[in-house]
């Protein structure tokens, strides 16, 4: 109990420190919010919108996003309240005396909890509207989640299920030729930039000059007739295969080498020995006795694998075209949309915080022991 | 017997290799302008004898009689000399070749414009030997030129990233969670101290008119006089009552512990794109995003080894001997980590390249007048017919970080 307590400490910690960035990065150019709204709203009647009503736009935009608003719960001010800084205020003793000022409505909360007339709040799951393309982030992102989510998840079980045996059989051999080729190989992979493999991919595959084996970009032929769910996913396949290799890439360069120490230093061990001594095969020892014993281990490589594959998803998404976070966030990060940027940075952590903890809580259950190491 | 010394001198030689790869990039980085420049090393001519490729002002004085020249605006190639030594790749970065512009290839005939307005191949000695971009710059020589912004990136962030590594492991891994004590009152002191600091440096900022550079200046220098005031009133003050002062235990590792698991946690790529999304970047600028974002993982190795190391013989003799924490600290817990460190620091240089790489890659890195791998690769991304901006310069960053691995693995 003491150990899943100390866990989610960690965890509701490491999520407020996120809500926090999150917000830092949605509100860091607020100033000029109002003025891009206004912007794209009258863009069909330039040039007849005057100085005074571009004002009042400005107010009332201000007013709606509540920018006009404090940022956060407490802040420290000068006893003197004034917005606007004139030179002849330094002489007021009022100006250099700080005392802190509370706010029950502020921009965080609003935020957080909605204002109940524009947006509902983080909490109801809205992340307010994209600045570009006025649509609400929530819905965005909702088509595109799957893909990324989908892809990593695939990416990192097929690594899994080749890295493993391989990785055994190099441990069971080690010092052997097989060994040394999986240790370079993973030296090799571990150097490989993931944008240079997919575009020297997309060359060698995707290139009408090359060979012409697979599709290029996007994840579905061009086509309006639905024709079936399980047609629909063959024809995805080809598709998918290139971005999953890039994926592959990045997760067995290191899930090669570690699965291949720690397996080795379980081969040391003495049950392994009396078993290979009593004349079992080697591979039942290696799957059955071994791989169970390596089961909390290969669980933190998992999590470890988790957020690395999300960073590498954004680099592979723009490459392959993928409609997913990755390509999401690019565009996010060119047109400086700040609340998709905001949204999907707190989504991707979100998500890469809780496998963390479910792994933690896994490897609990799995092994005992590890509970009782960290509280002692 | 046998088996183990060669393997081992065949470990020696392909780390001889990496070394001398490694010497390569890194001169290759720091003669940048000499390598590839389309000014000449040695020019001369009736007016004298000339370096222009080593001066520092734009414009070159040919003739004495003569206006001085711009530099970069002369076509060196066709000026008349007695002898004009050119570098090895005679293109500067920038520079484009509107002959040979939209995509020439390495092996394809390129042109030039003769004097008298024929267009004739390009000779040998004049090529693009790595092909050109759509706009005629010159692959290699942006790849020459690439070295050195990718080296400073590498080296500066991770002096940054292991300076604070450092400073965070080893306080963590030496005082841990029991040695350090302070007072509570002293933690208050310091937030209230902290808080009035900045207040009023915004405020005396504000009322002068001060610049923001003078404003961290002020900040600085308002902490530490608040600081020495309010050391001298403590000391007056606890000579009172020195008796029934509470001291709590300062929980260091503790603290480093749940800070970089925060950090080791967070997709790092994501991070540093919002971090490029919001603030402007340049070459300091990419450095001190991927320096303050990537040192955790170094402090937390650093913090177990100074765990184990301090149960150690060596260091409980330092200890009972009454030397200080610092001079343990610096004086012999550090030199037995170098071997350590070194590890961290060339992997960590490895990784530095690539995320900048990769971030340029996806045009958010480094603006694009920055010669750089990652904007080779960029413009090869919406542009794949010309394979040499796919292979060269992934091959350059391929290399590299190669190398780097290879020579952490020792």
């Amino acid at each position: 109990v003491n150990f899943q307590k100390e866990k989610l400490t960690t965890f509701i910690s490491s999520l407020l420190l996120v809500i926090v960035i999150a917000f830092a990065i949605i509100h860091h150019s607020s100033n000029d919010v109002a003025e891009r709204f206004i912007n794209s709203n009258t863009n069909d009647e330039v040039g007849n919108t005057d100085f005074s009503q571009h004002k009042q736009q400005v107010e009332i935009w201000r007013k709606k996003l509540g920018i006009d608003l404090p940022i956060f719960y407490f802040s420290v001010e000068s006893l003197a309240e004034k917005n606007e800084f004139n030179p002849s205020d330094a002489i007021d003793l009022k100006y250099w005396i700080p005392v802190i000022r509370f706010h029950t409505d502020n921009q965080f909360h609003r935020w957080l909890f909605g204002d109940d007339v524009f947006s509902r709040g983080l909490v109801r799951g809205d992340f307010g509207s994209s600045y570009v393309t006025r649509q609400p982030v929530t819905e965005l992102i909702k088509g595109r989640i799957g893909w990324s989510i989908g892809l990593t998840l695939l990416a990192i079980l097929l690594s899994f299920i080749i890295s493993i045996p391989l990785s055994f059989r190099a441990a069971l051999n080690s010092g052997s030729r097989f060994d040394q080729l999986l240790k370079s190989s993973s030296l090799l992979l571990i150097s490989l930039p993931v944008f240079w493999l997919g575009l020297l991919l997309l060359l060698l595959f995707a290139n009408p000059d090359c060979l012409n084996w697979l599709p290029a970009s996007g994840v579905a032929p061009i086509s309006e007739s639905y024709s079936g769910f399980l047609e629909n996913i063959i024809s995805t396949i080809p598709y998918l295969i290139l971005p999953t290799l890039c994926y592959m890439v990045s997760t067995m360069s290191f899930l090669l080498i570690s699965i291949r120490d720690s397996a080795f230093e379980e081969l040391q061990t003495d049950y392994v020995r009396t078993a290979l001594a009593k004349g079992q095969k080697e591979s039942t020892v290696l799957y059955t006795h071994v791989f169970r014993n390596l089961l909390p281990t290969l669980l933190t490589f998992f999590s470890y694998a988790f957020p690395a594959a999300i960073s590498g998803s954004v680099l592979i998404e723009s490459i392959f075209g993928i409609p997913g976070m990755g390509l999401t966030i690019e565009q996010a990060v060119y047109g400086k949309d700040y609340p998709v940027l905001s949204a999907v940075f707190l989504i991707s952590s979100l998500i890469t915080l809780l496998g963390f903890l479910i792994t933690d809580l896994i490897i609990a259950r799995l092994d005992p022991r590890t509970t009782v190491k960290i509280s002692a | 017997m046998q088996s183990t010394i060669n393997s081992r001198l065949t470990a020696f030689l392909r780390n001889q290799k990496s070394k001398r790869i490694l010497w390569c990039y890194i001169i290759a980085g720091i003669f940048a302008p000499f390598i590839a420049g389309n000014k000449p090393l040695l020019f001369i001519n009736k007016g004298g004898i000339h370096f222009p490729a080593f001066s520092s002002s734009a414009y070159v004085e040919l003739q004495p009689e003569e206006k001085p020249v711009l530099a970069n605006s002369v076509d060196w190639r066709s000026m008349n000399a007695t002898l004009c030594i050119l570098p090895p790749v005679c293109y500067s970065p920038n520079e484009l070749d509107p002959h040979n512009a939209n995509f020439a290839s390495p092996f394809g005939t390129q042109w030039q414009q003769l004097t008298n307005g024929e267009m004739a191949p390009l000779t040998w000695r004049h090529r693009h030997w790595l092909g050109t971009t759509r706009t005629g710059q010159d692959v290699l020589s942006i790849l020459i030129h690439g070295c050195r912004t990718s080296l400073l990136i590498g080296f500066g962030a991770v002096g940054l990233a292991a300076l604070i590594a450092l400073l965070f492991g080893l306080f963590a891994g030496y005082y841990g969670n029991e040695k350090l004590h302070y007072r509570r009152t002293n933690l208050l002191l310091g937030i209230i101290i902290f808080t009035l600091s900045i207040f009023y440096s915004i405020q005396l900022s504000n009322a002068f008119q001060l610049s923001s550079t003078s404003q961290w200046l002020l900040f600085a220098f308002i902490i530490s006089f608040l600081m020495l005031l309010a050391r001298k009133m403590l000391s007056i003050f606890s000579r009172s009552s020195t008796s029934k002062v509470k001291l709590a235990a300062f929980p260091a590792d503790k603290l480093l512990t749940a800070i970089t698991a925060g950090f080791i946690s967070l997709p790092r790529l994501l991070i540093l794109l919002s971090l490029a999304a919001l603030w402007e970047t340049s070459i300091t600028g990419l450095l001190l995003i991927i320096g303050l974002t990537s040192w955790a993982e170094a402090a937390r190795v650093i913090r177990t080894e100074m765990l184990r190391m301090r149960s150690l013989p060596f260091m409980q003799h330092a200890q009972q001997s009454g030397a200080s924490d610092i001079k343990i600290i610096l004086h012999h817990a550090l030199p037995n980590l170098s071997a350590t460190i070194r590890v961290l620091f060339l992997t960590g240089i490895a990784t530095a390249i690539l995320s900048e790489a990769g971030l340029t890659f996806l045009g958010i890195g480094l603006p694009f007048d920055t010669p750089s791998w990652g904007a080779l690769l960029f413009e090869a991304k919406r542009n794949l017919q010309a394979w040499w901006l796919v292979l060269f310069p992934g091959l350059v960053i391929f290399t590299l970080t190669r190398v780097l691995f290879t020579l952490s693995k020792k």
